[in-house]
């Protein structure tokens, strides 16, 4: 089942590959949205509370579970939890699936920009209708998809050389440029007159903003979104580890520094936005401004707003190629995802490569030409990632609490053991944020414009439920074929005296 | 900026940076430890 598996090099090898699975576009281009949509301080209180109270568990779980079972989801949840769970690990699988499809489009545009920043073409947008304009244009036609096509062909290049040669090289020098490019815009932006009104309104906490739910509710699902937190992927870099590895300390580098790049983007970004407009109420508008499918600060006001600085072109290009990077070190993830699972079911890497490239590609033209089919998919398969965390915690409760703590984490190679407090975390915390986080987008969703129950409208609970209802039945019926492919056949065996054993 | 202001600045700052650096720091160490032996 399984071909010569190969291990990342080092401790280093494996943490610098999940740092750069963790950040990706949810950190540059997400995090200093939602952080403005939420006003500011207040929304560093709840994001840090989750980083610890669901992503960090999360990720501490998804390591034990595959540098234990050495298999990809499906296998992995096959292993522990019982072959009739597969599906659970394929639907977790079939979210970050559909996530890739249309990640990579949004690959594809960072690219397009980056090379637009470069030769100079965005920093002629001097308004916004504009940019918005050249945007939607960009976004829905050839163009798009021709960018696509390069995405997940540079994604699918570096898979095909493989753990150490391709995602671990990659990764070396993706994660440091992607740290340098955000620093050198940090501080392009921290020294920029009037800077210090983003700061203020960045770290100026309104205790009176933690009595809105919704700011924790979105403090959950950013930790959620930007640690990777319950997509399987660093389950699937588990797989790769060397036989005494940390589990631990490695996962709180990972939640870490993924919160710790998000700070560096938010600071590269709010103060750009603040120093550029005299009144606080015109950079509030433009820093929450949302935009078609949420690209409006990223992909409509960065260009403008570079524009108006000295040696803008230059910033707006180092802003792109970082954005660039970290959607490329995520995406890498991405793939290797699908394709370990179809490496646990037989066949090879190389073999892999060309069928995951071909559906990753035909998966995204959709979204790649229609802006609203985009939003739709980043809807549903994004909300999906919340029953992909309630499904890991439900593979930790049927595993046994006691069981995960004692074969999966405190095991010979982890440097910081947890004790019984973390069933707790697992077996009620995790839980109940999944069931109140879901609970609350089905109660948002009766109040959206459109009919909450029509499954062929952008954002509703049908579309979401439709599309999760189809993929559940289509898995449970193919569960037992799934557990065969990843976990063999069982034989059963008549004896002379009619039992079987 | 006022004076609340500027102490979650390094609070929230020293915390995720310094929490990561000082963990970063801690595998650091502990590979130097190994390579000694």
């Amino acid at each position: 089942m399984d071909e010569q598996r190969e291990q990342f090099t080092s401790r280093w090898g494996l943490i610098i590959a999940a740092l750069g699975m963790a950040v990706g576009t949810g950190n540059v281009w997400r995090f200093p949205r939602i952080y403005a949509i939420n006003e500011g301080g207040a929304f560093l209180i709840p994001w840090l509370f989750f980083l610890f109270a669901w992503s960090i568990p999360l990720l501490i779980l998804e390591l034990g579970m595959g540098k234990k079972t050495r298999m990809g989801l499906i296998g992995a949840f096959g292993k522990l939890v019982g072959r009739k769970a597969s599906w659970m690990g394929g639907f977790v699988a079939l979210v970050t699936t559909m996530i890739t499809f249309y990640y990579s489009v949004v690959m594809g545009w960072c690219l397009r920009y980056a090379l637009a920043a470069l030769k100079g073409d965005l920093t002629r947008f001097t308004d916004a209708s504009t940019a918005q304009q050249a945007f939607e244009q960009f976004a829905t036609n050839g163009w798009a998809v021709l960018f696509h096509f390069l995405a997940i062909g540079i994604g699918a290049w570096v898979i095909y050389h493989g753990v150490v040669k391709g995602i671990e090289r990659a990764n070396r020098i993706l994660m440091p440029t992607l740290a340098i490019l955000l620093l050198v815009a940090a501080i392009r932006a921290l020294t920029l007159p009037g800077a210090e009104k983003g700061l203020q309104f960045m770290f100026h906490i309104d205790w009176s903003r933690l009595a809105d739910y919704r700011v924790w509710l979105e403090g959950l699902t950013q930790s959620a979104w930007s640690t990777g937190a319950g997509w399987g992927l660093l389950l699937t870099y588990a797989v790769y580890t060397r036989e005494r590895e940390d589990i631990v300390r490695n996962s709180l580098i990972i939640g870490l520094g993924n919160n710790s790049m998000s700070l560096l983007a938010a600071l590269a970004v709010l103060p750009t936005v603040f120093a550029s407009f005299p009144t606080f109420q015109e950079a509030f508008d433009v820093a929450t401004f949302s935009g078609p499918a949420s690209t409006g600060l990223t992909f409509v006001w960065i260009p403008i707003l570079f524009s108006k600085i000295p040696f803008g072109q230059f910033f707006c290009a180092v802003f792109f190629l970082a954005l660039t990077a970290a959607a490329l070190s995520s995406l890498i993830a991405q793939i290797e995802l699908i394709t370990r699972i179809l490496i646990d079911f037989g066949i090879s890497r190389k073999k892999s490569i060309p069928a995951v490239f071909s559906v990753v590609f035909l998966g995204g033209v959709p979204s790649a030409l229609s802006l609203n089919f985009f939003a739709n998919q980043d809807w549903v398969w994004g909300l999906g990632l919340m029953v992909s965390g309630g499904l890991f915690a439900v593979a930790a409760i049927k595993y046994g609490l006691n069981r995960v703590r004692s074969e999966l984490i405190n095991v010979p190679g982890n440097e910081l053991n947890v004790g019984s407090w973390f069933n707790w975390i697992l077996g009620i915390l995790v839980p109940v944020e999944f069931l109140v986080m879901l609970i609350w987008w089905v109660v948002q969703s009766f109040g959206f414009a459109e009919a909450w129950w029509n499954p062929f409208s952008i954002f509703s609970l049908g579309t979401c439920l439709f599309q999760w209802g189809l993929a559940v039945i289509l898995l449970l019926a193919l569960n037992n074929r799934l557990a065969n492919a990843t976990l063999g056949r069982v034989t059963v065996t008549t004896v002379p005296s009619g039992g079987v054993r | 900026m006022t004076n609340d202001a500027i102490a979650a600045m390094v609070v929230v700052l020293t915390g995720v940076w310094g929490g990561f650096a000082l963990l970063i720091a801690g595998v650091m160490r502990k590979d130097r430890r190994e390579s000694d032996y």
